[in-house]
């Protein structure tokens, strides 16, 4: 490719623009050195994060332009993993790229296909099943929900050990818990998900598995004790979200309350005032507090 | 005759085209005056100067006049721009000045029109920035506070924090409360005394004295000016108190009962329209609208303004926002309080545990920088100035409006505008207007049905029965198209997710993308609960239909 490049720009300066033998050579070096220069800059690795940091900022026609720009032609120069996660960035700016259209979706459906393909365990392989998954969920119609399930299945049994199967791990749980009922009571299914608790290992989908099975024996009304356990587990590994972490510490201190456990019940109640001091709810954890100093015997 | 009229059109035309010559040489030496000092500022490269664009409102222009001469003594190098626009074409000015590619640097963009895309775009985000103190703030009360938690929200507002970015793009400048403003003149005449109502029962008292004032002096007075719009918050006010104990029997334990939580609540018969919560609610609403000026279903905010200042009405109910104008337009002393609802055990009080809280209330003037703006650092210093404990009290003085900043009291003519804080918790609206989801068919329906609560034939019995017939549809309608709405929200969220990832691998993204995991498991969790409603009704209707067949 170098070679070729080089007798390219060697007959342009030579014979067309006519430069002399040795001054030619000189140019040409010259030219090289700074395509070299440009093109390493441009197609470094680590510029296809500008790609992603668009992703991240929603701008996805942007994305797709970047990515259109940067890296069309020669891109085979930059190595396998790089192009495959260079197609996996395309398939998914064309996914979510204005205007939505099918043949868009069928466009980024095929290319995910190929990645899949070419390697569907590499990382960038895997990542490319669990969007297949997802546009089976939410962008085709009708929602193909079992297909979607039989990638995560697919994904969960490949690689286990693999941040993108222990997402799945999650997403397949909930469709379990929530979705078309198959036979089994709400009861017996969230116990086969409590099951799978080994398969996490990743902090954050722990906290995630904790919380969603916590939201399930709430939601069924199946047992205040169990929901309990699942979200202090899921609150001692920590809540992210602002929002939600106001949320979680309520519905401990009130499922606390409700069975009985008033050390707990205080001390998340209490929590929630030093934390979210002007929260609506504030004023009426308070009397909640209030309540429980009048309970005999307990033992702030 | 003809000949003497001829000359005269002529004379009248040549001065005509005199005149019209004239004003486009003045026309023409503004235009040149302007752009030669124009270009005179832009040559002076010692001097910064930044654009402020704001909503005209009363006061605060008056308010920003003042930070900005007092910023730019602190720092001289530093001009200050303010750009004031009308609130009605605020929205397409704004989005021609961020498409033109040359807005002001600091923009409030603090209303549903930006979308996230847009915010992404052209907003700089603030997330890193709110987390170090504001230095404008040191050796005052908020000293050592980050500039995140100077904010009475927190920046949790939905105008600031957008969980679907993980970022905040705006800080705002003022805190909103709705009140009751009276004419202490007319209260005087009416009552003969200048107590302002502290109970429900007083402010009805109130309102049929002024009704049988205006018999007995045949005066055409009434006991509240209102506008269509505020009709609605004080619905949304009246049903979340009426609603509490729904807060508080919530299986998901939240001590709340929102978003969508009452939508499925309805489908999956927690309640209906003729529960007492709902029937009691109406029942206020309708008895306050007897009260209200003549046609104030279409009434807009100035016309009730208007009624009030004529003296035609004794009490006025609006937000805050107007209170700076009422106190520069009125010619009498205007007390302020807040709506009284029924207290708990009372007639219309039964379930109810107390007023509701005022916590957590609307901020508003939400200002965002330009992402590309040259003086991206200077902008954001003199954003830290506004949002400061001593400049936000000062702009807030002169406006006649309350702060948005935590620790700061509000001055003396502001004390009846601070939020109850000491209030109990939220119910939720059967209207779904303002609560933080989008309901476009049962407002619609709440809307087309409202003249039947008001109308003196109508009344609760008869709007409820003309309501229910469509409110299990418009429900699952808004449902099912929320639906629609997250799951173009999770499309944007994989690609988020997946970009996440790779960038985890190159820098510390570990966080956002913790974050983001544990946000989108939880909106997708509400999302297939949603499902689950809708397709229960459905079971449910289509078992009507076959047991009436």
């Amino acid at each position: 490719m170098i070679i070729i490049v080089y007798i390219r720009l060697l007959i342009f300066f030579r014979y067309l623009m006519r430069i002399p033998k040795k001054l030619s050579s000189i140019v040409v070096i010259f030219c090289m050195t700074f395509y070299a220069t440009e093109y390493l800059s441009a197609k470094d690795p680590n510029s296809l994060d500008n790609a992603w940091e668009l992703f991240v900022q929603l701008r996805f026609n942007d994305a797709f332009d970047y990515l259109s720009n940067n890296f069309e032609d020669d891109v085979e120069l930059l190595g396998e993993p790089f192009v495959r996660n260079i197609h996996l960035g395309q398939a998914l700016s064309i996914l979510n790229k204005n205007p939505k259209t099918t043949a868009n979706t069928r466009r980024a459906v095929s290319m995910l296909h190929t990645i899949v393909k070419e390697n569907p365990v590499d990382e960038t392989g895997l990542m490319a099943r669990y969007i297949l998954a997802r546009v089976y969920l939410f962008h085709q119609t009708p929602v193909r929900q079992n297909d979607a399930i039989i990638q995560y299945e697919g994904i969960i049994n490949d690689k286990p050990e693999h941040l993108i199967a222990q997402i799945c791990v999650i997403k397949l749980s909930m469709l379990q818990i929530y979705g078309e009922n198959r036979g089994e009571t709400r009861l017996e299914v969230i116990k086969s998900i409590e099951a799978k608790a080994p398969l996490l290992t990743d902090s954050a989908l722990v906290r995630d598995y904790h919380l969603l099975l916590g939201n399930a024996y709430m939601y069924f009304n199946l047992s205040s004790e169990k929901a309990l356990q699942h979200l202090i587990k899921a609150d001692r590994i920590g809540i992210v979200g602002p929002i939600s972490a106001s949320e979680i510490y309520l519905q401990i201190a009130e499922l606390a309350n409700s069975i009985g456990n008033y050390r707990i019940a205080n001390s998340y109640y209490k929590s929630f005032i030093q934390k979210y001091p002007r929260d609506i709810r504030t004023y009426t954890v308070m009397q909640r507090i209030a309540e429980l100093s009048n309970i005999p015997n307990f033992d702030q | 005759m003809s000949a003497l009229n001829k000359l005269r059109s002529q004379r009248f035309a040549l001065s005509t085209n005199f005149f019209g010559l004239f004003l486009l040489a003045v026309t023409f030496c503004i235009s040149l005056w302007q752009s030669i000092t124009h270009e005179v500022e832009k040559l002076d490269t010692e001097i910064i100067t930044i654009r402020i664009a704001h909503k005209l409102q009363d006061g605060v222009v008056e308010g920003y006049d003042e930070a900005i001469a007092e910023y730019e003594t602190l720092h001289p190098n530093v001009r200050v721009k303010q750009i004031v626009v009308p609130s009605k074409i605020w929205n397409m000015w704004r989005k021609v000045q961020l498409v033109g590619g040359n807005p002001p640097d600091l923009i409030e963009i603090a209303d549903y029109a930006v979308t996230d895309e847009d915010r992404s775009r052209y907003f700089y985000p603030l997330f890193d920035q709110v987390k170090i103190p504001n230095p404008y703030n040191a050796n005052t009360p908020l000293d050592g506070l980050t500039w995140q938690d100077t904010f009475l929200n927190g920046l949790t507002g939905s105008h600031q924090y957008r969980p679907l970015l993980m970022e905040i793009f705006a800080v705002p400048q003022f805190s909103e409360t709705n009140r009751i403003f009276c004419n202490m003149r007319l209260l005087q005449k009416v009552t003969g005394d200048d107590h302002l109502p502290e109970t429900y029962d007083q402010l009805i008292e109130i309102c049929e004295q002024v009704m049988d004032f205006a018999k007995e002096k045949n005066q055409s007075v009434f006991p509240i000016a209102t506008s269509n719009e505020k009709i609605d918050v004080l619905m949304k006010y009246n049903f979340t108190q009426q609603t509490q104990l729904y807060a508080f029997t919530n299986r998901m334990r939240t001590l709340n009962y929102r978003y969508f939580i009452p939508v499925r609540g309805y489908l999956e018969k927690e309640w209906n329209l003729d529960s007492p919560q709902i029937v009691q609610g109406l029942q206020i609403i309708r008895r306050f609208s007897r009260y209200f000026q003549p046609g104030f279903e279409a009434a807009k905010l100035e016309d009730a303004q208007f009624k009030f200042l004529q003296g035609q009405a004794l009490m006025m109910y609006s937000g805050s926002v107007v209170y700076g104008n009422l106190l520069r337009e009125a010619n009498f002393e205007i007390g302020v309080f807040p709506i009284q609802l029924p207290a708990p055990g009372s007639r219309y009080g039964k379930g109810v545990w107390g007023p509701i809280s005022e916590s957590g209330n609307f901020l508003s003037a939400s200002f965002g920088i330009y992402k590309y703006s040259p003086n991206l650092e200077q902008s954001l210093d003199f954003l830290k100035f506004i949002t400061s404990y001593a400049t936000s009290q000062r702009i807030c003085v002169k406006a006649s409006r309350a702060s948005a900043l935590v620790n700061t009291p509000p001055s003396e003519n502001m004390k009846s505008f601070e939020p109850v804080s000491e209030g109990w918790l939220q119910g939720f609206n059967p209207v779904f207007k303002w609560m933080g989801i989008s309901m476009h068919n049962t407002i619609s329906l709440f809307e087309s049905n409202k003249y039947i609560l008001f109308a003196p034939k109508g009344g609760v019995d008869l709007f409820i029965s003309e309501t229910k017939k469509k409110y299990s549809q418009a429900l699952v309608n808004d449902l099912q198209r929320e639906s629609e709405i997250r799951r173009i929200f999770f499309r944007q969220d994989d690609g988020q997710l997946i970009a996440l990832m790779q960038l985890k691998k190159n820098n510390n993204y570990d966080m956002k993308l913790q974050q983001k995991l544990e946000t989108q498991n939880l909106q997708e969790v509400e999302y297939l609960k949603n499902l689950n409603a809708i397709a229960m009704s459905r079971t449910r209707r289509s078992s009507d239909v076959e047991t009436l067949k």
